[in-house]
């Protein structure tokens, strides 16, 4: 039998010809960098987009080159630049307003209904999309089967999707800005996860992110609550609680918790405004988990906030849906004490 | 973006930037894990990563680790004090602490010493988080003799209420990887150093 071929443990230079490692990208000799082919490519791509008016595509292309640029590099330092300066005209629009997209241009013409028309069919697209990898889909069916077996098939199935609702609110936000996300994983009991590929650039790139998931999340629960009107049916009632509980948990400003991304981009005055709407929602509800959620506010508000300038779209978001959320876990459930 | 070119990497008038102290490299450069070191640092990064860790490191570890469990252990009962809740991912939370706690007491170092530290010290702090409730259960009739038996009936505890809700043993999972994850050893891919010749003249 033949042995395999030896893995190669070093490259050659296409330029120069000098021995290189096989994961470098500049040669050590003559500087020539590895994938200036694939560079030029996505710098055509982005300019493209900018032409087009494409924010989220300029910068998925810029993100990507610079995985394949040396950190120390002036390309690096440019692009990485621009992909801040991109984000910026996403995450605060007045400061620097972006080209019209395809998008939002194609809603002007249609008007409000229009753009609500557009909105569902691209989030129902992005949805279903998320069903179709493997992973999630199979670990989103383990997650169902141990639900069910304590709460049944029909809710079991109501909760899991409102968690794949959050996550896809997660990986919405991350399409927005360029950055390639793994498709949500179910870990029963846990929750679901999605990861994103590439690193954000701005703090507040973070908290429209993690902020993404609860946002959609509510919107699940909302939806619930609109079917509980309508129907009476108890069902609805106790998903909706369900839902708005996992969307406020989330909110804790801790570990990896959507909160905890959102406060990064708070400074200190607005995470003692977003701590005191969590007292004033809890006087109102006695939702315990508020408590929580309030006593982690205040720890992060007496903590040094590096980003000074704040963030108040990101603290008004917070806020609305400390608000929201809080209301629905306070809506009785028929049938529970 | 139009200046941009993509043939050569440019590293301006003042070269590269070192990874560590953030001042140009003068001549040779280290690459470590894919980014650039001076000399200095680089000799300093092998002086903290190189050697057995001695007693003291591993004391220091310890001693962390027990404090970092112990908030743990009480973080369970105080949140479910406040709010009513028996939060099965703290168990996330504790193996975070402590994984951080012993990396820390150790400088830095991980390895499977202390991956086995951080791991057996989160599953005991996981384990004795029941105590609070199990001493207001009881009659408090607890003496010096008890000490053995309370403490193997806790440390049973989590593998018992893992096999009736497999929720609490995924979490319990997680969190001992994470303490696991957060002490595993540092690998470093050291090159160099490395000399840069000016770019050919085009």
């Amino acid at each position: 039998m033949t042995p395999p071929p030896p893995v190669p443990t070093t490259a050659r230079c296409p330029q120069c010809g000098a021995a290189i490692e096989p994961t470098a990208l500049s040669c050590d000799a003559c500087q020539a960098l590895v994938h200036a082919d694939r560079l030029k490519a996505l710098a055509a791509t982005a300019r493209a987009a900018e032409t087009a008016g494409d924010v989220s595509a300029q910068l998925e292309a810029w993100r990507v080159a610079l995985t394949l640029l040396p950190p120390g590099s002036s390309q690096y330092r440019s692009i990485h630049e621009r992909v801040v300066s991109l984000s910026r005209s996403l995450t605060n629009p007045s400061a620097a307003p972006p080209a019209t997209s395809a998008g939002s241009r194609a809603a002007t013409w249609t008007g409000a209904i229009g753009t609500a028309v557009l909105f569902l069919v691209t989030k129902g697209k992005l949805l279903l999309l998320g069903l179709s990898k493997g992973s999630t889909f199979f670990s989103m069916l383990a997650a169902l089967g141990v639900y069910w077996t304590l709460w049944g098939w029909k809710f079991a199935l109501g909760f899991v999707l409102s968690i794949y609702i959050h996550e896809m609110g997660h990986v919405a936000a991350l399409r927005r800005f360029g950055v390639a996300a793994t498709a949500p994983m179910f870990i029963p009991g846990f929750g679901a996860f999605i990861r994103g590929k590439q690193p954000l650039a701005t703090v507040q790139e973070e908290a429209r992110v993690g902020l993404g998931g609860p946002i959609w999340g509510l919107a699940a629960a909302v939806g619930c609550f609109l079917i509980y009107v309508t129907t009476k049916q108890p069902f609805w009632a106790a998903l909706t609680h369900a839902g708005a509980m996992i969307n406020l948990f989330n909110l804790m400003p801790i570990w990896q918790l959507d909160g905890d991304h959102a406060f990064k981009a708070l400074n200190r005055t607005e995470r003692w405004i977003a701590a005191a709407v969590i007292g004033v929602m809890f006087a109102f509800t006695t939702e315990g988990l508020l408590i929580l959620v309030g006593i982690l506010a205040v720890v992060q508000a007496f903590r040094d906030a590096p980003n000074v300038e704040g963030d108040r779209t990101a603290l008004i978001q917070f806020a609305g849906l400390v608000i929201t959320l809080a209301l629905l876990m306070k809506m009785p459930v028929p049938g529970t004490p | 973006m139009d200046e941009l070119q993509f043939d050569r990497a440019e590293f301006g008038t003042a070269g590269r930037i070192c990874t560590g102290c953030q001042q140009p490299i003068a001549g040779d450069y280290y690459d470590i894990n894919g980014t650039p070191f001076c000399a200095a640092c680089t000799s300093a990064i092998r002086q903290a990563h190189g050697g057995t860790p001695g007693g003291a490191d591993f004391a220091r570890a310890l001693g962390a680790g027990v404090g970092a469990g112990a908030v743990g252990s009480a973080l369970y009962y105080v949140i479910e004090r406040i709010s009513g809740y028996r939060l099965s991912i703290l168990a996330i939370a504790v193996g975070f602490l402590v994984g951080r706690a012993v990396r820390w007491g150790a400088g830095g170092r991980g390895g499977l010493l202390y991956q086995v530290l951080a791991v057996v010290l989160t599953y005991v702090a996981i384990a004795f988080s029941w105590l609070p409730i199990v001493l207001e259960k009881s009659d408090g009739s607890f003496g010096v003799g008890d000490l053995v038996p309370l403490s193997a009936f806790l440390l049973a505890l989590p593998i018992r209420i893992g096999l009736e809700s497999p929720f609490a043993l995924v979490v319990i999972g997680i969190g001992l990887w994470e303490a696991w994850k957060f002490t595993a050893p540092v690998s470093l891919a050291i090159r160099g150093p490395i000399t840069t010749m000016p770019p050919a003249a085009p």
